[in-house]
């Protein structure tokens, strides 16, 4: 899909052309000041002639203590770290920088470009592991680009005063200096180029001629009858001054801190949200050990609480109990056990599941069937087992042998230790709500109750 | 090399699907107290990178185990036929409403499934159980009895000896409760059922602690990114002169504090999801100390760092300042720089108040009068922020996949966790001090990421909770 394609440009792509709108604004910037600069540094009234002191102080002397600063400003933090109060020299640092500049252009910015730069601000103090270097290196990098357009525009406006105006160079300096000392100064400075331009290596004899006196007279202002071609002289050694000790440090200091910049950018895309996921997922294995599927929603059937009174029985009947897997045997003997708790005094037991065959299953239900009539039966089981299919099998087959007449009164046990206690309710409800599945009126879940 | 499949069988409502849940970490498998809620066989492939390396199958449980033995025992002749016999079996009752869950739990067992029979060691051995286990030795598969006390240990001993008459391996393992290496200890064992499944499993295993690992460091990249965000919030809204002071500030205040919480719900919901805990919605909700409100001072007390602890760490960070004094007097000081800057330390830890954030009002060149809100001063802060998110991320990595109930934490979870040692909770505060400075922020949250994770590898196969348990089942 082609870009323009997508309508409204995304947050990065407003950002970038706010970076771009930025540059630009801080470029032309740089160069009006640094044209209006060499206009004050270079002015020339006829009176004085224009001091090379001056044009060097400013333009190669300040340049090494900001070129200083610069590099303590791009000093990585586990050195800064190791130097005390070096952190703080260089926040000071960043904050001054001519990079910051470009927040006092928001002013002059139209609205919408505002509110991008806004936003932009607002994303880098909040996400400060992704742009903390970012924003380091994006001030860095903006002072460069001022700097060096600082000093394409001062050489612009030197060449233009040099050539559109005459101009008159002297030296003169409150300090003690000899005519020596300056001459190696400039030789030394101008040594790059010496064998290149020689005519750009200010000599002695110029030295000494453009040596300028507060309390001289003149109309150049010059000392000591200079030769007025010979003042003029010092423009080579000054523009090449300007070129190599002002625009080319600069030039690559920018392409210095314009890699650290895009650097920057692409470690903190490593940082961005969600990176780190999509690079652990590149670098290790995708271990999958779900079902392919999740599971549907559980039923939303849930069985009713039992209500049900502990079973009353009439002591003077007979009752047939079957015992389904050995329930009730961790009492001791169950004949015992049911005529203390249930008040029963006549009764048979017969045994059913559990390690019984299907065929002594059914010579079970047989005996039973054979109970006279007004025998109650009774199913024991264990409440904590459910109740499997072969079981309700063998509880519809008995109550369809008993016929309409009997019912089948089925106790879950529950157990405390090794007694017989009430069934949970939990077992209890699996139980009743098994039982009300078979739609068997017949068959009735009861609860035991505890023992007095 | 066909691929290992286990089937997991039994007697209904034995905990075959928590078994399941565990080791698959599903939490959409359905566990009920009911019977029968397993109806149809489910696959669990565990993949690596699209490989499958195993297969564990949950099946429905037995219903007429004693009538289908009967069947196959009337057709005995001799033991060499019994797995045939279980075939005939399977392929006589498939289209018939008689066995549908027999057949259907036998089905993987004749596709060359092993066999792991699940019972519940919380209660009394019973006879209903023989039929079973005899029917799965007539399918003549590798098999293993796996006890799982749901509830209590009481009766696993009892089950030992029985299932031991069955199975040539019987291991106890409780699918709620048991910690990382107990499920990768089984997994190992399911490899030692046959010599050809040993390698996929024990690669399994490899790539499940792999995974472990990943998961620890991935949710302390979580926690860390949330400290992060929550250490270096600023929060600032347009100032309207005519606006009461106060009451933009409250408001401001209200806002700064959802924002926090609002971080510290979605780095758990992140770490939820790491630990593939997809119930994280209802965890959310059942968590009552960790729904505390961030700021309450239930939470401070419980989760902040002692005064003592603070003052250790106030007096490390004023002592380092004094020691370069020292070092840049060349000592001629006689360390009086470190003693007055760990002093200053301490005095600075015990004044700073419990204050939430710092609100100031700031004329800016962009938009004009603006109210901030900037992060809380106080040195706890961060270790109430990171001692909440440890003990959740504690929990969350811990809890199996089989516990589908509601998740309560309470000051016995946190007390449970390991302490964090001096040299670590060093590291972290030096973390904390670069992050709220903004000082190198990324190479600080590498630091602190890296410092999480070991502690977090440390509380997720922590014995902490499982010691509870035990003394709880005592």
């Amino acid at each position: 899909m082609h870009v323009a394609d997508l309508g409204d440009p995304s947050l990065g792509a407003r950002c970038a052309r706010f970076q771009r709108v930025s540059s630009a604004l801080l470029v032309i910037a740089g160069i009006v000041f640094g044209w209006l600069a060499a206009g004050a540094v270079l002015f020339y009234d006829g009176t004085h002639p224009v001091n090379v002191v001056r044009v060097l102080a400013v333009f190669v002397g300040a340049q090494f203590l900001l070129l200083v600063g610069l590099a303590f400003t791009m000093l990585p933090p586990d050195l800064l770290q190791k130097i005390p109060g070096a952190e703080g020299l260089q926040d000071l640092l960043r904050t001054i920088s001519p990079g910051n500049l470009r927040k006092l252009l928001f002013r002059w910015l139209p609205a919408s470009v505002r509110s991008d730069a806004t936003d932009l601000l607002a994303r880098g103090r909040y996400h400060h592991v992704i742009f903390g270097r970012v924003e380091k290196w994006g001030i860095i990098f903006s002072a460069q680009s001022f700097a060096a357009s600082f000093y394409a525009g001062a050489l612009a406006g030197c060449l233009y005063l040099i050539v559109f105006s005459d101009l008159a160079f002297g030296w003169s300096t409150t300090l003690e200096a000899k005519d020596e000392s300056i001459h190696r100064l400039t030789t030394a400075l101008s040594s790059p180029w010496a064998s290149a331009a020689p005519n750009a290596v200010p000599s002695l004899q110029l030295i000494e001629e453009s040596r300028h006196f507060r309390m001289d007279s003149g109309p150049a202002g010059s000392g000591r009858d200079a030769d007025a071609n010979l003042l003029g002289d010092w423009w080579p050694f000054l523009i090449a001054c300007m070129v190599l000790y002002g625009l080319l440090p600069r030039l690559l200091s920018y392409g210095f801190a314009r890699w650290r910049y895009q650097a920057a950018l692409q470690h903190g895309i490593l940082h961005a949200p969600g990176v780190s996921d999509v690079l652990d997922r590149l670098n290790r294995s995708m271990i999958r050990t779900r079902a392919e599927d999740p599971m549907d929603a559980r039923p939303g059937e849930s069985a009713e609480e039992s209500s049900v009174p502990a079973p009353m029985l009439p002591a003077d009947q007979h009752h047939v109990f079957i015992r389904w897997s050995d329930a009730g045997q961790q009492t001791g003997t169950f004949s015992d056990w049911a005529s203390a708790r249930l008040g029963v005094t006549s009764c048979d037991i017969f045994a059913a599941g559990g390690s019984a065959s299907i065929q002594e299953d059914e010579q079970t239900i047989d005996s039973v069937a054979a109970a006279q009539e007004e025998t109650a039966v009774f199913f024991i089981c264990n409440a904590w087992e459910p109740p499997v299919a072969e079981c309700m099998d063998f509880l519809t087959s008995l109550s369809g042998r008993l016929g309409n007449g009997r019912g089948v009164v089925i106790l879950p046990l529950g157990r405390n230790g090794v007694e017989i206690a009430p069934p949970s309710s939990d077992h209890l409800n699996q139980w009743q709500h098994r039982v009300r599945q078979t739609g068997d009126p017949r068959l009735v879940v009861k609860r035991i109750e505890s023992a007095p | 090399m066909s691929v290992p499949v286990f089937a997991v069988v039994g007697h209904p409502n034995k905990g075959k699907s928590s078994i399941v849940a565990t080791l698959a970490c599903d939490d959409s498998v359905r566990i009920g107290p009911e019977p029968g809620t397993t109806v149809e066989c489910r696959e669990y492939p565990m993949r690596v990178d699209g490989e499958t390396l195993y297969v564990l199958t949950d099946t429905p449980g037995f219903q007429r185990a004693r009538k289908t033995l009967s069947w196959m025992t009337e057709r005995e002749t001799n033991a060499s036929e019994h797995p045939d016999i279980v075939g005939q079996f399977v392929s006589e009752h498939s289209r018939s409403d008689d066995f549908p869950d027999e057949c259907r739990l036998l089905q993987p067992l004749l596709d060359g499934a092993g066999v792991l029979y699940v019972v519940d060691g919380s209660v009394p051995y019973g006879p209903e159980y023989e039929a079973e286990m005899k029917i799965l030795r007539w399918t003549g598969q590798p098999s293993m009895g796996l006890i799982n006390p749901i509830g209590s240990a009481e009766f696993v001993e009892p089950w030992r000896a029985a299932l031991g008459q069955y199975f040539s391996v019987v291991r106890v393992f409780d699918a709620v409760h048991s910690d990382f290496q107990k499920r990768l200890d089984l997994l190992t064992a399911f490899g030692e059922l046959q010599e050809s499944w040993r390698a996929p499993l024990a690669r399994a295993v490899e790539a499940l602690k792999d995974d472990r690992d990943r998961k620890a460091e991935q949710s302390a990249r979580y926690v860390a990114a949330g400290l992060v965000d929550m250490l270096t919030l600023r929060i600032e809204a347009p100032h309207d002169s005519l606006e009461s002071q106060s009451r933009a500030k409250e408001s401001l205040i209200r806002k700064f504090k959802e924002r926090l919480s609002r971080i510290e719900r979605k780095t758990r919901e992140r770490v939820e999801e790491v630990y593939e805990q997809r119930s994280a919605h209802r965890i959310e909700a059942d968590l009552p100390l960790l729904d505390e409100d961030l700021f309450s001072s239930e939470t401070w007390k419980i989760f902040g760092l002692s005064r003592i602890q603070l003052t250790g760490l106030g007096a490390v960070g004023g002592g380092a300042i004094g020691g370069m004094v020292d070092i840049s007097t060349g000592g001629s000081s006689l360390l009086l720089g470190t003693v007055l800057g760990s002093a200053a330390g301490v005095a600075a830890s015990f004044a700073a108040q419990r204050s939430l954030s710092k609100v100031r009002i700031l004329n800016q060149p962009i938009a004009g009068r603006r109210i901030v809100a900037e992060p809380v001063d106080h040195p706890n802060f961060p270790h109430v922020v990171l001692g909440r998110a440890r003990l959740h991320h504690a929990v969350v990595s811990r809890r199996t996949h089989a516990q589908q109930d509601e998740m309560t934490i309470d000051e016995a979870a946190h007390t449970a966790l390991p302490p964090v040692s001096s040299e670590r909770l060093r590291r972290i505060e030096t973390c904390f001090a670069r992050i709220r400075k903004k000082r190198n922020v990324g190479q600080a949250t590498e630091e602190m990421i890296e410092t999480l994770e070991k502690q977090f590898s440390e509380d997720a196969g922590g014995s902490g909770f499982e010691q509870k348990e035990t003394k709880t089942t005592k």
